[in-house]
């Protein structure tokens, strides 16, 4: 079942064409990985997902709803979409809790007491249940991405869009982030990644998309777009970083 | 050598030829100028609505129209020749011209110089209402409302008699314009001003209208030299009687004048009962005259004076403090047997009432620094600096030394700021009433007399006229015989620095000058950080609102967030509470107190400059983060609310606490609108004491140690929610 689909989807920003009509389907479960250069527009192209981008074109359907139509309520849309930023994005004026307990407490109203069950087991399941009380300052780059992925899971994503989350991280944090990604694929989490970690492209990824220059050059299982590029432009990008 | 001594002799001759030919030249003129048929009158170059120049360059005014009536009427011819007011009065005395018509006020000492002619017009004061107003009719209609008066002026003198008999709040404005506005826009409901002054004002439009006659004041004659042109002086009289039975004379005041809405004399009178000890009125506060002291006893030169009278004659007496035209009426209802109140000896009022000798004199003095011994005479002020108060006489009489000497004149409207210029060295002198200025002496005012007063109003005693004889030779017996003994030098002493011992009496420092006003600047602390809280309460909220408007991608509240902060931070705070006290009730018909006018004021503008702080803020808090909430699901305001305007205040403290201190600070400027907050407060204290070198040390030092505090305060709150 098609879980999230962009049609012709066209991004300018000015003058400049970021995005030049992209179609992709993501299904029920699968684990998406955009790979590219720098600029290409994967970035770009992943916020408009949850439309924190306009587009100028084209549409984003999430589920049957289409997001680019006026009348839909995207707020109760992004709900179902959660989304890690490559720098957190946690918010440094409230505790770990706090930041993943403020968008249930604001939305569904839930009690004080269930609030700190559902937060301690989001915790959990990211290793952090010891952080609960702490501010994000106190915090390493590796477990301040981890409480950044509690929170967005925090209204119970079916989607989740995660942009270069590694990226900041020094090298002995990324594994663990990648191992709480790994863990959610497994638990058949629909997945967006856009990142460098072409080990985690290999294993986890059930397809491969290559962006270039505002346009999907390639898109196959990982197996296929790593081993037999059919691209040109693919092919050079695969050598320069491996 | 012989031919140098010849040279010598003809320079002189033709020296002295020139000089006699001139000398012929100008007798001829003058002569020619006494005899040639129409009569040359000076005028004031400008002093509406007595003579001023219209548009056309003409000269109009009463003065100009009452002239041209009368020399109709009466058939002379006349040049009229502007010139101001003390060249004029030189040109008369000098025979240069054959009249004087100027709203020249017949005072005792011109009537020594000049004749003058039946008054045309009396300068008193007058009280108005806005034109709608139909519930002020009398004096008494004034119970429990708001007069606006002008610092320094009779009218203010009698307002705050009339402040004795009623329950009235007074207003005070440094000038004419505010005082008229403060009435026209409802904010007080009564003004006192000069009654032709205020009629002009009137006739020009403002919206205003006098309930009641004007009171007795300064009339206002036509001058010939003495004993010259009696035909000029008996004509004018004849034809002002002619005109003013023809009705020329009301249209001339119609034209200039509103006049007073008629009302009726209420005359009950009364015939006081002889008691044994005399019922004696006096005024109720006219320092050095009379006033309470700490403990709330009579003192002063009239109390003590009589005290020391009564004493010396043997008669009992009971004083009767009440407001000074209070007084006049009692003397002359008989209510009381006497009358001593600093009153001034002048015509009118001796038709009225029979006066002691004088027992003192209120004529101007000159005053230095205490400092200064290069000044020990008028010819000593050449190339000098005089403080003068406009519009006294002692302006006047620091313009005729003008015309003698080389001297600058530094104008200003308060007694206070007169004395300070002195006291600064910013001018050389001040003229002031000789009492006025040795009483301010005599309370620490670091100034002192070179000279002896001027000859001016003498002061005495009254009676009521034919009645309490005996009580008024028993006045002037005692006299004598105090100022034989002696008491009455002490009691001069006690109240006043004379020329000759040019010694203060006690410097007043800092600590007791602080100490007797500490309630009276506490109150205005008050104001002033009722004003600052509350304003700022409102401008935090309003503030972020507009901040909020200007963070948004809507165009619209984006422009409405520009607009408002462009135009409120474009106009200058004291431009905006005179908008706000003057205009905003008259356009929109509606009640403002001043306090009110000030908080809405200070709101407006510090509104403004909080926005531009939000605005700042918002934009300093990484996007990501409002990113990072709106993809959770969060709304548009509920990310603001949640998320981003917790960090965006954080970011803003350190400049909200600065807003915090100009804020405070600011407030000193709705001291214009006449709010009695801290520095208008220093004002007061020091119209009243003279002390403006230290009040303003003490302010300023007031205003220092409450924002210093203020600020640790705010400081403390950084830290803590930093700490967050
Ligand atoms: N808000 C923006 N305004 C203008 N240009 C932008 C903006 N965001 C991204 N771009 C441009 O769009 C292109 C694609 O950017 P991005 O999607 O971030 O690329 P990537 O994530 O693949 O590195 C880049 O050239 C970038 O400069
Ligand atoms: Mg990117």
């Amino acid at each position: 079942m098609t879980k999230l689909k962009t049609e012709n989807l066209h991004k300018t920003f000015g003058k400049f064409e970021v995005l030049k009509g992209l179609d992709l389907e993501v299904q029920e479960g699968e684990v998406v990985v955009i790979i590219g250069p720098s600029g290409s527009g994967k970035s770009t192209y992943l916020r408009c997902m949850n439309l924190l981008e306009d587009v100028n074109d084209g549409k984003v359907i999430v589920d049957d709803h289409d997001l680019t139509d006026p009348s839909q309520n995207i707020n109760k849309v992004r709900e179902n979409i959660g989304m890690v930023f490559q720098q957190f994005n946690l918010f440094p004026h409230l505790t770990v809790m706090e930041n993943i307990l403020l968008a249930p407490k604001q939305l569904k109203n839930i009690s004080k007491s269930e609030g700190r069950k559902l937060g301690m087991s989001l915790l959990e399941s990211v290793g952090m249940e010891d952080k609960a009380d702490a501010y994000p300052n106190s915090l390493s780059g590796g477990q301040q991405q981890r409480a950044a992925i509690a929170r967005a899971l925090a209204m119970d994503p079916d989607i989740l869009l995660f942009d270069e989350p590694t990226s900041a991280l020094d090298p002995e944090m990324v594994g663990d982030v990648l191992g709480v990604m790994q863990n959610l694929a497994r638990e058949g989490m629909t997945m967006v990644v856009v990142t460098h970690e072409m080990g985690f492209a290999r294993e986890v990824a059930d397809r491969v998309v290559f962006m270039d220059d505002g346009n999907i050059v390639e898109i196959g299982p990982p197996s296929q777009v790593f081993k037999h590029p059919k691209n040109e432009r693919t092919k050079n990008f695969l050598d320069k970083i491996l | 050598m012989k031919v140098k001594k010849k040279s010598h002799i003809l320079i002189g001759l033709i020296f002295l030829l020139t000089l006699a030919s001139s000398l012929l030249f100008l007798k001829k003129t003058v002569e020619a100028a006494e005899q040639s048929d129409p009569y040359i009158i000076a005028t004031d170059v400008t002093f509406a609505p007595f003579e001023y120049q219209n548009e056309d360059g003409e000269y109009i005014g009463i003065d100009i129209e009452l002239l041209a009536a009368i020399a109709e009427d009466q058939g002379f011819e006349y040049e009229l020749r502007p010139m101001n007011f003390s060249a004029g009065l030189q040109a008369l005395e000098g025979n240069q011209v054959d009249g004087m018509i100027a709203a020249m006020s017949i005072t005792p000492e011109r009537e020594e110089s000049f004749d003058f002619s039946e008054p045309y017009i009396d300068a008193g004061p007058v009280l108005a209402v806005h034109e709608d107003n139909d519930e002020i009719t009398s004096y008494e209609d004034l119970d429990g409302k708001t007069l606006a008066v002008k610092i320094g002026t009779t009218g203010a003198q009698f307002a705050d008699d009339l402040a004795e008999d009623y329950d009235i709040t007074i207003n005070q404005f440094e000038d004419s314009a505010n005082m008229y506005e403060d009435v026209a826009a409802g904010q007080a409901d009564a003004a006192v001003e000069d009654y032709p002054v205020m009629a002009y004002a009137i006739q020009q439009g403002l919206p205003l209208k006098l309930p009641t006659e004007s009171e007795e004041g300064y009339p206002v004659g036509f001058a010939v030299n003495e004993d010259q042109n009696q035909e000029l002086l008996e004509m004018f009289n004849a034809g002002l009687e002619n005109i003013q039975e023809d009705g020329t004379y009301d249209e001339i005041m119609d034209t200039y004048l509103v006049s007073s809405d008629d009302t009726d004399e209420a005359g009950t009178k009364e015939t006081a009962a002889q008691m044994d000890p005399y019922i004696i009125a006096t005024d109720v506060t006219f320092a050095p005259f009379e006033y309470q002291n700490d403990d709330n006893e009579y003192i002063g030169i009239d109390i003590d004076l009589l005290a020391a009278i009564a004493e010396d004659q043997g008669f009992a007496y009971e004083l009767r403090p009440m407001n000074f035209s209070a007084g006049l009426q009692a003397l002359e209802t008989n209510q009381v047997d006497g009358m001593i109140a600093a009153m001034s000896i002048t015509p009118e009022r001796e038709e009225s009432f029979d006066f002691s000798e004088p027992y003192i004199d209120a004529g101007p003095v000159l005053a230095v620094h205490e400092d200064n011994d290069e000044i020990s005479s008028y010819e000593d002020l050449d190339g000098k600096t005089l403080a003068v108060k406009v519009g006294t006489t002692g302006a006047q009489f620091a313009d005729e030394l003008a015309q003698e000497y080389d001297i600058t004149i530094n104008q200003f409207e308060d007694s206070a700021n007169m004395y300070e210029d002195v006291a600064a060295g910013q001018a050389d002198a001040a003229v002031e009433d000789y009492p006025v200025m040795a009483y301010a002496i005599q309370q620490g005012l670091p100034l002192k007399l070179p000279t002896e007063p001027e000859e001016g109003y003498p002061i005495g005693f009254a009676v009521n006229e034919g009645q309490n004889q005996e009580l008024l030779e028993m006045f002037n017996a005692g006299l004598v015989n105090v100022m034989e003994d002696g008491t009455y030098d002490e009691i001069m002493d006690t109240y006043l620095v004379s020329p000759e011992d040019a010694e203060v009496a006690e410097g007043t420092g800092i600590l007791s000058l602080l100490a007797s006003n500490f309630d009276a600047l506490m109150a205005g602390l008050g104001r002033t950080l009722l004003l600052t809280l509350i304003s700022f309460g409102i401008s935090l909220v309003a503030g972020t609102i507009f901040g909020l408007f200007s963070a948004t991608k809507n165009r619209a509240l984006n422009l409405v967030a520009n607009i408002y902060v462009t135009v409120l931070r474009g106009i200058p705070l004291i431009v905006l509470a005179f908008f706000m006290y003057f205009s905003v009730p008259q356009l929109f018909d509606i009640q403002l107190t001043a306090f009110m006018a000030g908080i809405i004021t200070l709101s407006l503008n510090t509104t403004a400059y909080i926005s531009e702080q939000v605005r700042g803020g918002i934009a300093a808090v990484p996007i990501g983060q409002l990113e990072a909430a709106r993809s959770l699901g969060l709304p548009y305001r509920q990310s603001m609310q949640k998320v981003v305007l917790p960090q965006a205040i954080k970011i803003m403290i350190p400049s909200l606490i600065n807003q915090l201190v100009i804020t405070l600070k600011d407030t000193s400027i709705l001291s214009v609108i006449g709010i009695v907050e801290l520095t208008q407060s220093g004002r007061i204290i020091i119209a009243r004491s003279y002390q403006s070198g230290a009040m303003w040390i003490i302010v300023g030092l007031i205003y220092l140690i409450i924002i210093t505090l203020l600020t640790k305060l705010s400081n403390l709150i950084e830290r803590s929610l930093m700490n967050d």
